[in-house]
């Protein structure tokens, strides 16, 4: 356990501060009806990093050079906020593509997966390395990478802390907080910013699976027995955190591959919160007032 | 500007289409305006256009109210945030401009003498999304009161209301009123027929009357 955690204590620090704030961001996705973005940006993260795995492997054999070691993770992260960018403005073309939110978040989903099938195809050298990504299989981050993710999970920590007041009402009823003054675009564009973030060093060091187990399953998990907003995002994080813990044990005692096992651990501790919080509800249930 | 909501020939609509013309009224600190008329006449757009929601088409709109406010139709929530009554109501303190919240100890005391005078205070800790439609309607209410606007904008605000709750709420917007709050009300239910000093707004026809409380009708309460 010892070598495994000096070659990836930095991995499972960043994993630690994803767990921490990526539930909470997913269950505003949740609660406005969106979380299907929590599976699209993620993809489309993907997807960008594929790209980048591209046009990495068209420039080295463009000079000629037949052996390097792939992109860098800086690379992947670059590469991956222009995925996620262009899944956010995707998700924004209502005007134009129309239909619903969860037909473009599919739609994103669906060019995206094939995205990142497709263009490995053309980059060999980069394929093993994005396969890797795309299974979760932990990755070793440098100190500086990690510095990155904690510094990006920080700055979305502070700004749920601080705002999610605002947040719960611009999605709550959007015309009464234009009345206190509130700017729908802004708070909209800094909750988009949160799960931008999440989303791309989430992406580029733990792969699309752990953000989708993190993003979407804490907050699915605690929705419907949550006694309060406030209660709904703790619950999420201490589902995320725990999905996580369970996840490690999982992927260092069988030896499997991270991702799937963040969603498989957040699901076991979704189920184990949800007997654990439900059950004093149930005892205590009284017929509903009308 | 003494008054807090100003309308000279204005043309109120949405998407450059005209749903009323030719409004002018202006009212100022103290009064409570019953605005009056059939579903779809134009009552919640001359609301909106009052809190600066809709900008004229034609003509002008001023505002001096320095806090406004406003309790939407019922079903403006969404009702998928597992929000409890509290964090509703203290929802309503948020702004203007700023995203991040703190609330004062006594944002949280007057929330809490809201759900009291609209006997929500056992309710308190529950979702809104439980509640039932009359209870809701009482939480945005709350919601907006707290806020201690000048200019309180409510729609239909006891369309889900017996006649007790109508008539907690109502004596709270008079008592925020007699406290020097401009209310403008869009109702269509006796309960808030307007009182001998309200004034009355008809909205019919693509236009707007304004009845002075002196010869408006309705019985006095």
């Amino acid at each position: 356990m010892s070598i495994y955690l000096e070659l990836f204590g930095a991995s499972l620090a960043a994993l630690a501060a994803l767990a921490l704030v990526a539930p909470p961001v997913g269950a505003f996705l949740h609660a406005r009806g969106t979380a299907l973005h929590g599976l699209a940006l993620p993809q489309a993260a993907l997807a960008g990093i594929a790209v980048g795995a591209l046009v990495d492997a068209l420039g080295h054999g463009a000079d000629g050079h037949h052996h390097h070691h792939g992109p860098s993770l800086a690379s992947d992260l670059a590469w991956a906020g222009v995925g996620t960018l262009v899944g956010l403005a995707a998700l924004g073309f209502r005007s134009r593509v129309g239909g619903s939110e969860s037909g473009r978040a599919a739609g994103v989903f669906c060019l995206a997966s094939a995205a990142a099938v497709l263009l490995p195809s053309f980059a060999p050298t980069g394929a093993l390395q994005l396969d890797a990504r795309a299974r979760g299989e932990i990755l070793a981050i440098g100190t500086t990478d990690l510095a990155l993710v904690l510094v990006a999970s920080a700055v979305v920590a502070v700004l749920l802390l601080r705002g999610w007041r605002s947040v719960l009402l611009v999605g709550q009823d959007p015309l009464a907080a234009r009345v206190c003054g509130l700017s729908i675009a802004r708070t909209n564009a800094l909750l988009n910013g949160c799960v931008a973030a999440i989303t791309v060093v989430g992406t580029a060091t733990a792969g699309p699976l752990a953000i989708f187990g993190l993003l979407v399953v804490p907050p699915l998990g605690c929705h419907a027995g949550a006694p309060s907003m406030a209660a709904f995002l703790r619950r999420s994080v201490a589902v995320g955190a725990l999905g996580a813990v369970l996840a490690v044990a999982m992927s260092f005692e069988a030896d499997l591959p991270l991702g799937p096992c963040v969603i498989v651990g957040a699901a076991v501790a979704a189920l184990l919160a949800r007997l654990v919080w439900r059950a004093p509800e149930r005892l205590s249930r009284s017929s509903p007032t009308r | 500007m003494s008054d807090l909501v100003r309308m000279r020939s204005a043309a109120l609509g949405h998407s450059g289409r005209a749903v009323l013309t030719g409004v002018d009224l202006s009212f100022g600190a103290g009064r409570f305006v019953v605005v009056r008329g059939a579903s779809g006449s134009g009552k919640t757009t001359l609301l909106h256009a009052a809190l600066g929601l809709l900008p004229p088409i034609a003509g002008s709109v001023e505002r001096a109210a320095r806090v406004g406010s406003l309790v939407p139709q019922l079903d403006a929530l969404d009702a998928h945030h597992p929000a409890d009554v509290l964090e509703t109501v203290l929802s309503g303190v948020v702004g203007p401009g700023t995203f991040a919240t703190r609330l004062a100890a006594e944002d949280r005391d007057r929330a809490e003498a809201l759900l009291e005078a609209l006997e929500l205070t056992d309710h308190a800790r529950r979702r809104v999304d439980r509640l039932s439609g009359g209870q809701r309607q009482r939480v945005l209410v709350a919601r907006a009161l707290v806020r201690e606007p000048d200019l309180l904008v409510m729609d239909e605000p006891t369309s889900a209301l017996d006649e007790r709750a109508a008539e907690l709420v109502l004596a709270l917007v008079r008592a925020a009123v007699a406290g020097g709050a401009l209310a403008l009300v869009a109702t269509h239910r006796d309960a808030s027929a307007p009182g001998s000093q309200d004034t009355l707004v008809l909205v019919e026809g693509g236009s707007v009357h304004v009845v002075e409380p002196a010869a408006a009708p309705g019985g006095a309460r």
